[in-house]
């Protein structure tokens, strides 16, 4: 039989039915009832990661072979059943998986065993008050003073900040070199908050509403010179190169959301009655679920030839950008036209309906890793040789 | 790779496209807009498309043809749209229904109409359409009676692409009316009908496609052997939908073509053109029409090629047929507008030699083409819910 192109391949579309019927049965009804009520608790978030574990494993597994690929569909069924849930978890997982490689030798079984585990939480400390799309303004510093960097400043939006055990810190460690060049003179650190407090506060969103972000203030912080993963000349660009694969992770949540929203759609429209018909019996009605369906399938296909030319390892920030371009439009579209198939119920956070939540999940997820203006901005820089960036 | 294109399936794309920007735009660019070509010159034309084969792809390997996959037609057609929408609606049509009478036609008919058809001395057509029955195929009126040794067919066709040149015709009427009253997906039938049986066309042109035909046909008790028939009574209408669902990644096919000439000269143009002492591609609202062009191209891509390969494997994929042209007309409406304002008047002159007025135009035809926007949306909601708003 000819194999089947612009398809999932077969152990992926098991993977996928795999974590989809877990996350059905052992998650969606914590979500449900839990989401709305806030940020976990550390407990509660732990009692989650072990509860995950069979899928977390089940991703690992694949991701042996189909790294990028395999990781864009836990991401997206995580994100179907428990958006908040999938950032938090991925945000953590993916921080700690790249820190694993870069941490000191001592910590890295430490670090996978504690993060698998939930009993480390990772972040990601790029983001500062004055610093989010312009990554040519980063004010945090950090200097090196005998055996320490010494950091201040702060970091603003990280996703997991609150919660952070761990982190990878984006700081200026040569100022003059900054001013001159943006893309020298940053570094990152690992940074860890038994061994270098920091303070943190929660800043909560419209969605995601059982995560955490954090706004973090480094007052004379100190972090052992060990911890430095990447030096002046290579922290900027590796702030690109981890940029990619959260973008398209990004991308990958809104597959989830929009997936869940088409369903329930589908369903509300053979199930309520309307002039003596099923709603999906109206043509106004049809053209909606035909384009949900539609833009949900050119946002699956973008994601997943994003993910299959990373894990081939060719250039494709083309393809990222605009993986996440359109998604980042089309789950907004999505989840509106959900809320509306259900009219009052979709706005209600009772009677068990769950748009109102797609809708608050979708905007928000959809901000970070990459403004929509930037990211076409990129985008076409790429395409024309021309910047209109500044 | 699973997204993307087989390795010899790019070379393909690439050898296409070479060949077509070097042979056939210079011929398209200037010709398209003096009208319908003639026999001849389409002859000659499809002759010189016949050497990247072209024609022969559609046709079995025991007529001479070298049968290429539907993810290879997809290429042929959108390579050879990106530079002549009129002469790829043509060929495709063309193409495709000489492979119908080169598998279904009485011998006799076979031995003298394939080998010509494969060089463009003899031109298909294929009859669906009706003045009262597009989208409603099940409001034909056109009838063929058989009468001894003989259909006779009285009725009307209009809207079939390449009509007044054709020499063949692969007609849809009812063969049966009191089954076709009872239940329209009966009493249907397909037959091969020549010019010789007397028919008269006109033809229709359009707003875009300039240098094809279309035909209105009329039948006036026009006789075809009963050998003709190429299917039974009753498996006409089934015909059709397969013939449909080939036809709408076809004209998806097409549109990404355009879409892709559209997106090329704009992107040429951003950089030359030089307003407010830059070029015109750094001002971000510019940047923003070309992101948003190449992602549109993307997805299209993607759905049209997708559905091919399903094609390709024999699977079930209506849904992904009627999906990448309903994804693509849109895009290529978007795509198209965008094109033109990025060339400001320059997108609207027929003259200069820019061709940005020529893709708008010939786009539109495909919006309509093969399947309504408003028919697919009622399609592919009825694949989804199970409910059908169609009537």
């Amino acid at each position: 039989m000819t194999i089947m192109l612009f398809q999932l391949p077969e152990e992926l579309q098991r993977l996928q039915s795999d974590l989809r019927e877990f996350l059905d049965r052992e998650i969606r009804p914590i979500a449900d009832v839990r989401d709305a009520q806030g940020p976990l608790s550390r407990a509660e978030l732990k009692d989650l990661f072990l509860k995950l574990t069979p899928i977390t494993q089940m991703q690992l597994e694949a991701a042996t072979k189909r790294r990028m690929l395999s990781w864009m569909i836990f991401s997206e069924e995580m994100a179907r059943v428990w958006t908040s849930l999938a950032v938090t978890v991925t945000t953590s997982l993916g921080t700690i998986f790249y820190l694993a490689s870069r941490a000191p030798e001592h910590m890295r079984a430490r670090l996978i065993k504690g993060g698998l585990e939930g009993d480390i939480i990772g972040c990601d400390m790029m983001s500062e008050p004055e610093a989010g799309s312009d990554t040519g303004n980063l004010k945090t510093t950090a200097r090196l003073e005998g055996d320490y960097y010494v950091v201040n400043g702060q970091k603003m939006w990280p996703t997991n900040g609150p919660w952070a055990d761990v982190g990878i810190l984006s700081a200026v460690a040569d100022p003059e070199a900054y001013a001159k060049n943006r893309r020298e003179g940053v570094i990152h650190l690992i940074v860890e908050k038994a061994v270098s407090p920091w303070q943190v506060r929660d800043l909560p969103f419209i969605g995601l509403r059982a995560g955490t972000t954090g706004h973090f203030i480094f007052e004379n912080c100190r972090v052992p010179k060990e911890n430095l993963i990447a030096d002046s000349s290579k922290g900027y660009s590796q702030n690109l190169a981890g940029r990619g694969g959260a973008r398209i992770g990004v991308a990958a949540y809104g597959l989830g959301i929009m997936q869940a929203a088409l369903e329930d759609s589908i369903d509300w429209c053979k199930k309520r009655i309307a002039f003596g018909r099923p709603i999906g019996g109206f043509q106004l009605v049809q053209e909606m679920i035909a384009d949900m369906a539609t833009d949900l399938e050119c946002s699956r296909l973008l994601v997943y030839l994003a993910a299959e030319l990373m894990d081939s390892g060719a250039r494709c920030d083309l393809e990222q950008n605009m993986a996440k371009a359109f998604v980042t439009e089309v789950a907004k579209r999505v989840t509106d036209k959900a809320i509306q198939i259900h009219g009052a119920r979709g706005l209600t956070t009772q009677e068990g309906f769950r748009l109102e939540r797609y809708y608050r999940d979708a905007v928000t997820g959809q901000i970070g890793e990459g403004t929509i203006q930037i990211v076409k901005l990129v985008m076409a820089r790429r395409i024309l040789g021309i910047s209109a960036v500044v | 790779m699973d997204f993307q294109l087989p390795a010899e399936v790019e070379k393909l794309q690439i050898e296409l496209r070479d060949f077509m920007t070097k042979e056939i735009r210079p011929i398209a660019d200037v010709r398209d807009q003096q009208g319908p070509l003639s026999k001849k010159e389409l002859a000659e034309i499809i002759q010189k498309c016949n050497k990247v084969g072209y024609v022969y792809s559609w046709v079995p390997a025991e007529w001479g043809g070298k049968p290429r996959t539907y993810l290879e037609h997809v290429i042929e057609a959108e390579e050879m749209c990106r530079v002549w929408p009129a002469l790829s609606a043509t060929v495709d049509t063309h193409s495709g229904t000489l492979r119908l009478l080169a598998q279904t036609a009485p011998e006799e008919m076979k031995k003298r109409l394939v080998p010509p058809g494969l060089v463009g001395e003899v031109i298909a057509c294929d009859m669906v359409s009706e003045p009262q029955a597009g989208s409603d195929t099940r409001g034909f009126r056109t009838t063929a009676i058989l009468d001894g040794d003989y259909y006779i067919v009285n009725g009307e066709k209009m809207w079939q692409t390449n009509g007044p040149w054709s020499d063949v015709g692969v007609l849809t009427a009812i063969g049966d009316p009191e089954a076709y009253a009872r239940n329209p997906r009966e009493g249907v039938i397909t037959l091969a009908i020549e010019r010789s049986s007397g028919w008269k066309v006109r033809d229709l042109p359009f707003i875009g496609l300039r240098a094809g035909m279309t035909g209105h046909f009329v039948f006036n008790n026009c006789k075809v052997p009963k050998e003709n028939v190429l299917r039974p009574t009753g498996m006409g209408y089934q015909q059709a939908l397969n013939v449909r669902g080939w036809a709408r990644v076809n004209v998806a096919a097409q549109g990404l073509g355009v879409m892709q000439a559209a997106l090329e000269d704009s992107i040429e143009w951003c950089k030359k053109r030089m307003a407010f002492d830059r070029p015109i591609g750094g001002f971000q609202l510019v940047q923003e029409m070309i992101a948003d062009m190449a992602t549109d191209l993307s997805c299209s891509r993607m759905l049209t090629y997708r559905a091919a390969a399903m094609m390709d494997a024999g699977v079930r994929c209506d849904l992904e047929q009627n999906m990448c042209k309903y994804f693509t007309v849109e895009a290529s409406k978007r795509v198209t507008d965008k094109a033109i304002q990025i060339h400001g008047a320059r997108g609207l002159t027929t003259h200069e030699g820019f061709r940005l007025e020529r893709y708008y135009r010939d786009a539109a035809v495909g919006h309509i083409a093969e399947g309504t926007q408003n028919v697919l949306r009622l399609v592919i909601g009825r694949r989804l819910l199970g409910l059908s708003a169609i009537q």
